[in-house]
Parts: C-alpha cells; structure tokens; sequence
C-alpha cells in the first residue's frame, strides 16, 4: 500500500482532513513558535498578574503576568514531542514484544506476560516517578518514563489481536508455504494489528501529555519556567475560581490537539484498511 | 515407529501397492487438556487415534468423515503444520518427521494445501498479487518482470482475469477466493496437494467449478490430491480412491466404485444411506444410527464404533479391531468381516 492509494483513501474523508489539519497546525505552531508569538513567553510582569483576556493579552496572563497565549504556543513544542516520543517508546517495544509473546506462546508467552503484569501491578504514575527518579529528573527523562510506562498496554493490546489473527489460516497458508515465524509476524500478523495500535496510540497521546504534566506538578518533569501544557494546567489551578483563564487555555489547547489526533487516527485507520475502499 | 527394511520397499502397505507417493503410517495427534492450577494435563483430545493410508502418484484419495472425525488433523499433521505425537508420513520414501526445520522448508514446495475457508485463508490486507507472490518469494523464485509474468500466468491458469492483480480479497466472490487459494497452492508445482474440504464452504453451482478446475490442473500438472471433505456426492466424483474416517481412524478403505457399491464396514453403510437420493421410486434401506459420536477424549473401549453399530455382536465393545484386507485393494476394520479376511 503506498502513500498515495493511502493520501487518496484519507482525502475522502472529511472529518479526517480536519484533524489532520488540526495536526498540521499544531506541528507547524510548534515549529514557528517564535516568529508567531506575540509576546515572550517568560517575559513575568506581576503587576498584570491574572489578568482576564484582552485585546492586548487575548489569551490572558498567567499568575506570574505571562502572555497565557505566547505560553501556549511556545508550549506546543514540548507537549507535542512528549506526547509523540512517549508513544513512539511504548509502540517500538511493546508491539514487537506483544506480537512475539502472542505468535510464539509458551514459555515465551508466559515470561514477557508476567513482566508486563509487575509493571501493570504499579500504578502507572507511581512507576513513572520511581523511574524518573532512578534516571534522572529531566524532560526527556521523563518522556521515557512515560514511553516505559506505556509498554505494558501495548504488549497486551498486541498480543490478544495476535492470538486471534494467528488462528487465520493464512498463516497457516504461509507456514505451509515454508515462510519463517519473523517473516509471518511481519508480513502477516503486523499489518492487521494496525487498527487497534492506531486507535491505542491517538488516545495515549493524550495519556502521556497529561502524565507528563502530573509528572511536571510533582518536580519531576518540565521544569519551571519552561512552558508546557500539563505545568499551566497545574500550576494555574489555583486560581481556577477567580481566574479560570488561566487553566482553561492550556487546558483547551490539549484538548483540540487530542480531538485532532482521534480524527486522525480513525481516519488513517480507515484508509489503511483495504475493505473500507469507497 | 517404522524399521528400515519396511522403509526401503517402500512398504506397500495394507494394500499391496508399491509406488507410493505419500505414505502415512499410524499417525496419532492427540492435544492435551490442561485442566487446574498447575495446568496438568489430565486427557488427551485424540483426534487422530492411529491412521495409516497410502497415496499413489497422480491418484486423487478421499478421506472421507463426519465433523469432528480428525481427517483435517490429520491433514495438517501430515503437512507438519501441527507437530505428531506419533508416527510416520513418508514422501517420495523419506519420512518428514525425521527432517529437520530447513529441509522441511525445502521439501513444502512440493506439497501444499488449499484450505476450506475461502475468507479466512486470505490475508484482507494483501492483493492478490502479495498473496500468490508469497511462496514466490519464499523460495527465491527470480524476481522482477518474470515473477509478476508467472503471477499473471498462474491467475489464468485457475481461471481468474489477470487484470485483477491489484485487487483485494474481500473484492471477489467466495468462488474466486478459492481460485487464489489454489493458485497460491500451485504456485511452486507442488506434486501432492491437500484438499482440506475445499468446496463445503461454497454454493453448489461454484462447488463443481472448483471441482472441475481442480480436476482439469490435476490432469494439467500431474498432481496428486488428498481431498478432504464430508460430502460423498463430491468425493464419489472426484476420488479413485476412499478412506472413510470414524473417531480419529480409518474404518474402510476401498476404490471408489467398490467403496459405494459394496460397503462393508457398518458406519460406511450408514453414511452412504444418508445421502440423498435423486429418483423417489427407488426404494432404500436407510440405516439410522442412535445417539452422537461420542467424544475425542474418551473413546470407547473395543471397536469404537460399537456403541453406535446397529450389527454390533458381542467381542465389539471388548476388543479393538485395525484395518484389515477383505480384498484387492479393500480394508476394512470390523469384527463382523473377520472370516473375509484375505492374505494377500
């Protein structure tokens, strides 16, 4: 399947085109942070402290009197890259171990299930700070954190669909044929495991920018000053009775780029899936 | 197990024949149940309880046997695609058991399999192309311009239009699928190819298109079919040769013509008063048999038919009873044709 029987497949798909340009305005937000912010996002004026939006501040200022809009933008940058790389650990290991302890069963099986069940025993917040605090408290420490934590969701998603697709018999097809256990694991169980990873991944995005944020609340992720979505979300709710801006924009911001995301995702979901062909 | 100097004649088996393509001797198969806390295993599922026949080359076999009997067991251990518990299947005189994983590999381009499930024997994710290129592939069969020929050439020859080679599975019939199935199957020249019920899945108009299809390829390539399948009217048609299964075993085995017209075994009797007869005004004897097959896991002691046998006499249910010839190239393991046994 190319790019272009897939771009072809999505392009009809009106609510897909939207998140996907929800998406792209995101990235590209993130990206021109600097040239499109109106104000510096560390820039404190206290005696503007929490001040309703305005022309001037149409988002608002921060308990600090920072420009809330100029934060958020500037905020995009990590939230985004949380949420992607965080996904990006959870999917590169947890699908290949899930597919693994599903196709192969046995001793196999029952040793990467029991690992994932230790680290499924952990409330997945109290996992993430002890793994913090043994690698270290920083952003991108934090990120992997989170990637780790999110393993053991993957492994057991991938290994139930896998142990429904191997009962097909094209794989038994393909066994006959004389393909090798790493060829059908590719060719044939990974490509139909692709709709439940979509579907996981679009909603762990989400997931991981807000455990990012709790991990921010407690000193262990994005560290103040640095804006990051979850940290306004956190540190302004304080202030949520007289000054709800404050929380509600950073709040917002993550919330479209979920919904973003969730179109997306059940959209490529679609277009990946030949007997959707319009 | 086998001893050599069986192995080096080729062993004729119960019938006599030498020149065997695939020869299966006393499979068994049985899948454990785990029952409890520390998953013992407690009893055994035999879904195929000793089972021994001979396929010659170019010869189409019928294995025939109600839901449940063990005949796809069988098949699939005989492919190794689920590992034996017991026994021995010979081809081409060498014994598949003893080959280890990369000769296996090497040797499954000689024998194939079509599968009963034209939807689930099909990747929904794969075209055609991917599909049947997939052996291609495995076996490093030159790559580029003369794969996608040989592609083409193979849609054809199972009669499906090349232009579709893009397509994906769900865009054709039931019929069609089964047609890529068994394009898949041919794509190597395999010499023995499985049938595991390859027409029950499908319409009657489609089932003797496939039939016919499968018998113009044998005719085409030489081929040697095991056809697996519950319905006598298909297997009559197709089979020269009938093995019919009861409860994990070979209960009769005889050609065709002999196996219809003058079955012996009891089961074999009953199943063929079961099928429909086209002209109302020929009279039948119709034999009903009480109660169900009784279960995999505990078989019945004796003949295994007993509980079931309408003819049952007393050393049924106390002695077990294997094939054995009654005449040319007839088996069949009943205690009531003990006197016709014939030493051939």
């Amino acid at each position: 399947m190319t790019f272009k029987t897939i771009w072809r497949q999505l392009r009809r798909n009106k609510l897909a085109l939207f998140g996907l340009a929800i998406v792209v305005t995101f990235i590209l937000m993130a990206i021109f942070a600097p040239w499109i912010a109106p104000d510096d996002p560390f820039d404190q004026n206290l005696r503007q402290s929490v001040e309703a939006p305005s022309s001037e501040n149409p988002f608002g200022r921060d308990e600090l009197g920072r420009d809330i809009l100029s934060r958020v933008i500037y905020g995009s940058r990590i939230s985004l890259t949380i949420g992607l790389i965080s996904v990006g650990i959870g999917v590169a290991v947890g699908v290949p171990l899930g597919a693994i302890s599903g196709y192969f069963g046995g001793i196999v099986d029952l040793l990467v299930q029991r690992l994932m069940d230790i680290m499924l025993a952990f409330p997945a917040m109290l996992l993430a700070i002890v793994l913090v605090s043994i690698l270290g408290k920083n952003l991108t420490n934090a990120m992997i954190a989170i990637g780790i934590v999110s393993i053991p969701m993957y492994a057991r998603l991938v290994r139930s669909s896998t142990l429904s697709i191997k009962e097909n018999d094209f794989v038994q097809a393909s066994k006959a044929v004389g393909r090798k256990d790493m060829g059908i694991i590719t060719a044939h169980i990974l490509p139909n495991l692709l709709s439940p990873i979509i579907v996981q991944s679009t909603l762990q995005v989400a997931s991981a920018i807000l455990w990012a944020a709790g991990l921010g609340f407690l000193g262990l992720g994005a560290q103040a000053p640095i804006p990051e979505w979850g940290a306004m979300l956190a540190s302004g709710r304080d202030f949520i009775r007289h000054a709800p801006h404050v929380v509600f924009f950073p709040g917002l911001a993550i919330m479209i780029t979920v919904f973003g995301l969730n179109l997306l995702g059940d959209g490529l979901r679609d277009a990946l899936d030949p007997r959707m062909k319009l | 197990m086998i001893d050599s100097a069986a192995k080096d004649t080729g062993l004729g088996l119960q019938n006599g024949t030498g020149n065997s393509l695939l020869e299966v001797r006393d499979l068994y198969k049985y899948f454990p149940l785990k029952r409890g806390l520390f998953s013992r295993v407690s009893k055994h599922v035999k879904a195929v309880d000793g089972v021994s026949f001979s396929v010659k080359e170019g010869e189409t076999m019928g294995l025939v046997g109600e839901s449940g009997c063990g005949k796809t067991t069988a098949g699939r251990v005989i492919l190794r695609l689920l590992e034996p518990t017991g026994g021995a299947v010979y081809f081409r005189g060498q014994n598949v058991f003893d080959l280890s994983y990369e000769e296996m590999r090497k040797i499954r381009r000689d024998m194939q399999i079509v599968f009963q499930d034209p939807f689930s024997s099909l990747s929904p994710r794969m075209t055609v192309k991917d599909i049947i290129n997939e052996p291609l592939l495995v076996h490093n069969y030159p790559g580029g311009k003369a794969r996608k020929e040989k592609i083409k050439e193979l849609m054809e020859v199972v009669g499906l239009s090349p232009s579709h080679i893009s397509r994906y599975p769900h865009e054709f019939s039931g019929g069609q699928r089964q047609r890529i199935g068994v394009a898949r199957a041919l794509a190597l020249n395999p010499s023995l190819i499985i049938l595991d019920e390859p027409v029950s899945a499908l319409d009657v108009s489609i089932q003797s298109q496939i039939i016919n299809l499968l018998e113009k390829l044998q005719d085409e390539f030489a081929l040697t079919y095991v056809f697996i399948a519950h319905d006598l009217a298909v297997v009559r048609h197709i089979s020269d040769r009938v093995s019919v299964m009861y409860l994990g075993r070979i209960v009769e085995n005889a050609p065709v013509d002999l196996l219809f017209n003058e079955p012996r075994h009891p089961y074999t009797k009953a199943l063929l008063s079961a099928t429909p007869e086209p002209d109302p005004d020929l009279a039948r004897e119709r034999i009903f048999l009480p109660g169900d097959v009784p279960s995999p896991v505990d078989i019945p002691s004796g003949c295994r038919f007993h509980p079931r046998c309408p003819y049952r006499i007393e050393i049924c249910s106390e002695e077990d009873i294997t094939l054995f010839p009654v005449g040319r190239e007839h088996e069949v393991a009943c205690h009531l044709h003990v006197d016709d046994k014939v030493v051939l």
